[in-house]
């Protein structure tokens, strides 16, 4: 079978919605698989999913709301008999300031914990204040409330969108902190490196071990690499938000970080032989939830390899 | 005055008239991602329960975007994932198309259950665009503001689902 040869990448998308130029439809109907494709849209045509009844299915929401909503106890009351009352009465009360324990400590700050394992395309977050942070693949994030911050813990990395409120709103890093009222940007930390974007509104970013602020403003990242060294960057650039389109992009960066992504994001272990120059740069786009895809576009650049997956390992071979 | 402009979707006619504009969609949306009505239809309504619960913080428009947001959420903490085996019931629309002999018909059912294998074997993201559009009728600028994405990238996982379908479908 002849490989597919279009003279771009969403040629097809633009026939399926009649905006091919009278050239290009000629083009696309002189093709031999053109009847192929022409007879699997007419199947799709006559194919629908399942009913789905509206009416039905709204009723049903409505009653588990109602349910849910009333401050109905979730278990049903126990009336035990006075004697058996008496003999757990000690134990009662044991578990009762036991439970006080754990309740205080659960509920102390309020500290909610999110994750994201590898292999997770996305988590949407939805904070306790009205926030929310969306959370790469192999990222976490606690958030508590207190009375003179909106706290939130992160390792790896999260687009945040900030709503506003008179106290500030704070993201840790162990690479340093973000503080804001309300806005939108993306805060990256792993291995040394720490990078923030703004998209929205102001913030303000700090350095661990530096005393200086350093305020950015809509369309502006500032970064810190391993070196120390701190990098300005004019225009958000693809490589940070990136992942919230559902891909991976790096330019000129060092293979393990790629490799280091490409496991967080499909939940890989990928073997890498001492040989490997793990230092070179290359510039690698991949999206993150297409294995075969991603695996061919970011490894197939290393020269003298080739790669074979098994299981959840991927492994290197050196060509002969 | 205050209290005079309704926020969020809180009012009943508010809520109710956005379960209908998008809870169909997104039904079908999730049945795409999860080969399941039930799993779907149960995501549908643990969605909307949010919706509820943060009515005051989610703006009529930004609904449907937010609910997409929040079902695929809802997905990824499921912890089971079954493998995507969809069924499609036939629309009904002119009559039964005849067939020359018995191997004409024999031949249309192969070809149909193949497609059918072809689609469940899409990567996820290409499989929900594609039929999205193709069985829901949704425009490419509509699926990129629902699912977040760019309507470039919809074009583009249009294009590789129709690549993919007619490789994956060389057999015949």
């Amino acid at each position: 079978m002849a490989t597919p040869n279009f003279k771009d990448d969403t040629f097809l998308a633009r026939w399926l919605s009649g905006e091919l130029s009278v050239e290009e439809e000629a083009e696309l109907r002189s093709r031999p698989d053109f009847a192929a494709y022409e007879r699997m849209m007419g199947n799709l045509n006559r194919m629908a999913p399942p009913a789905f009844d509206t009416k039905e299915e709204f009723q049903k929401l409505k009653s588990e709301r109602a349910l849910r909503t009333s401050a109905a106890p979730q278990q049903p009351v126990l009336h035990p008999r006075p004697r058996l009352m008496r003999r757990i009465l000690p134990w009662s009360a044991a578990a009762a300031v036991a439970l006080l324990l754990v309740a205080w400590f659960l509920l102390r700050p309020g500290t909610d914990s999110f994750e994201a394992a590898n292999g997770d395309q996305q988590l949407v977050a939805e904070l306790t204040d009205g926030s929310t942070a969306r959370l790469n693949a192999g990222s976490d994030l606690a958030f508590a409330v207190t009375t003179t911050e909106r706290s939130a813990t992160l390792n790896g990395e999260a687009y945040f969108e900030v709503e506003k409120a008179a106290i500030p709103f704070v993201v840790q890093t162990s690479l340093g902190e973000v503080s804001v009222l309300g806005t939108s940007f993306n805060v990256y930390s792993r291995n040394g490196e720490m990078a923030v974007s703004c998209t929205t509104g102001k913030v303000s970013v700090s350095f661990e071990g530096d005393a200086a602020d350093y305020p950015i403003t809509p369309g502006q990242s500032v970064g810190r690499n391993r070196l120390g060294e701190i990098n300005f960057t004019e225009t958000t650039s693809p490589e940070e938000l990136d992942w919230l389109s559902g891909k991976s992009v790096f330019i000129n960066r060092p293979l393990a970080e790629i490799l280091d992504e490409l496991e967080r994001q499909f939940d890989l272990t990928v073997e890498r032989p001492a040989a490997l120059n793990l230092k070179e740069t290359y510039e690698v786009t991949f999206p993150n939830d297409d294995l075969d895809t991603a695996l061919g576009m970011a490894l197939g650049s290393i020269k003298g390899y080739k790669h074979e997956l098994e299981g959840t390992t991927i492994i290197l071979i050196p060509e002969e | 005055m205050k209290g005079n402009i309704p926020a969020g979707v809180c009012e009943d006619v508010v809520y109710e008239s956005v379960y209908q504009e998008v809870a169909p969609k997104l039904r079908n949306f999730l049945y795409y991602r999860t080969g399941s009505a039930e799993n779907a239809g149960d995501i549908v309504q643990e969605s909307f329960l949010r919706l509820w619960e943060n009515c005051s913080k989610v703006l009529p428009e930004k609904a449907s975007a937010w609910l997409f947001r929040v079902s695929e959420n809802v997905f990824f903490k499921q912890k089971a994932r079954a493998k995507v085996v969809l069924k499609y019931e036939w629309r009904q629309r002119g009559p039964e198309p005849t067939y020359a002999s018995p191997q004409d018909e024999l031949e249309e059912r192969e070809f149909q259950a193949q497609l059918e294998a072809a689609i469940a074997a899409l990567p996820d993201g290409a499989r929900e665009v594609f039929l999205l559009n193709r069985m829901d009728g949704l425009k490419y600028r509509e699926i990129a503001e629902l699912l977040g994405i760019s309507q470039k990238a919809v074009e583009k996982r249009m294009h590789r689902a129709l690549v993919s379908l007619r490789e994956l479908h060389a057999g015949i």
